[in-house]
């Protein structure tokens, strides 16, 4: 919910800013590995949304993968549980744990 | 759009989009920057601590406060959905303590920190501990300030407990293995425990103890009285904000 709250209180500020009347989509990525579930987003968005300017907008949420990357050579990989081949390192996650607003949509 | 008042001057005008590209947390994270230079200016050494309800952070700050108080000023901002119960404990073991009773919320925000800080007396304070509310998940999210972020699981919470709540390890600086006193009780393999957490994050700082005994809290303690002292030093600079991916 708090992060809904988050979300709803950058959006209007946005749209304000764009002198939009109201929002009709709000596109969300969030990683695989960011904490939060795309359901409970949608959840929170319908009990809250209502008496916002987003009221009725479409919300459109990306899932990212979770992807770890050797700090030595780059190789990508989905998983960190054995080190990297070549390098015997570790790999770090480089991308899963966003939580984003790509964009939003006004009129 | 009409430019005096906003009405619609045109009914067909078009949707438009705006690209935002903004991290979501970006408020939260914006006043934890400040926060974090605040505590700097100070000279001010901040540790978030996350655990589940009952693995002994309160405990744990209680056995710190009695044993080390004397060498190093220490403060805590405690958070409980309601009840001061926690405060009173600290203020007991020689901590200077406030509450902040979140009702709903499940978590800290950098705000609430903000907010109590305010109203502390941090003059001759080296050291701030923040005990986040008991929850593995939500916690993690939210940048305090802090300059290490510590997670605690206890013995009797099982051995598997990283691998079972990874975002906790992954964003964590040090890991407390607290209650290490029922190890004789309980079935806890500590071996299994460390190395699921350094598989999780490789090169995690360790330390077995127990807040009720006291065993195994020295190492801890002198691992941080370095980093105070770090942090009390003229050339230190602040940790980069935390970022998430």
């Amino acid at each position: 919910m708090s992060i809904m709250a988050n979300i709803l209180e950058i959006v209007t500020a946005t749209a304000q800013k764009a002198q939009g009347a109201r929002v009709t989509r709000i596109d969300l990525a969030i990683g695989e590995r960011a904490g939060v579930v795309a359901d409970a987003l949608a959840f929170a968005f319908e009990a809250m949304s209502p008496k916002s300017m987003a009221a009725g907008a479409e919300l459109v949420i990306t899932t990212i993968a979770l992807c770890y990357r050797c700090p030595a050579c780059a190789r990508e990989t989905q998983e960190n549980s054995s080190p990297c081949p070549k390098c015997d390192l570790y790999p770090e996650v480089v991308r899963g744990q966003e939580l984003q607003i790509t964009s939003i949509e006004v009129e | 759009m009409c430019d005096t008042c906003g009405c619609p001057t045109d009914a067909s005008e078009p949707a438009k989009e705006i690209s935002l590209g903004r991290d979501i947390l970006s408020l939260n994270n914006e006043i934890a920057g400040e926060v974090r230079r605040y505590l700097a200016a100070k000279g001010i050494l901040c540790l978030n601590i996350i655990s589940a309800p009952g693995s002994g952070k309160t405990s744990f700050l209680e056995r710190v406060g009695r044993e080390y108080q004397e060498e190093l000023s220490m403060a805590v901002i405690v958070g409980d959905q309601q009840t001061d119960n926690d405060q009173q404990r600290l203020h007991r073991s020689g901590l200077a303590a406030v509450q902040i009773n979140t009702g709903a919320a499940c978590h800290l925000d950098a705000r609430m920190v903000q907010r109590a800080i305010k109203g502390m007396d941090l003059s001759a304070t080296k050291v701030l501990f923040i005990e986040n509310i008991g929850n593995m998940v939500c916690p993690t999210a939210y940048d305090l300030g802090e300059d290490l972020r510590v997670a605690m699981v206890s013995t009797p919470e099982g051995a598997d407990k990283p691998a079972k709540y990874p975002d906790l390890i992954l964003t964590a600086d040090l890991l407390l293995i607290n209650k290490i006193d029922l190890l004789p009780y309980v079935d806890f393999n500590l071996t299994q425990c460390c190395s699921q957490a350094r598989q999780l994050k490789p090169g995690l700082e360790i330390f077995p103890l127990s807040a009720s005994t006291g065993a195994g809290l020295a190492p801890f303690w002198h691992w941080l009285r370095e980093r105070t002292q770090a942090k009390a030093a003229p050339d230190y600079r602040p940790a980069a904000e935390r970022s998430r991916g």
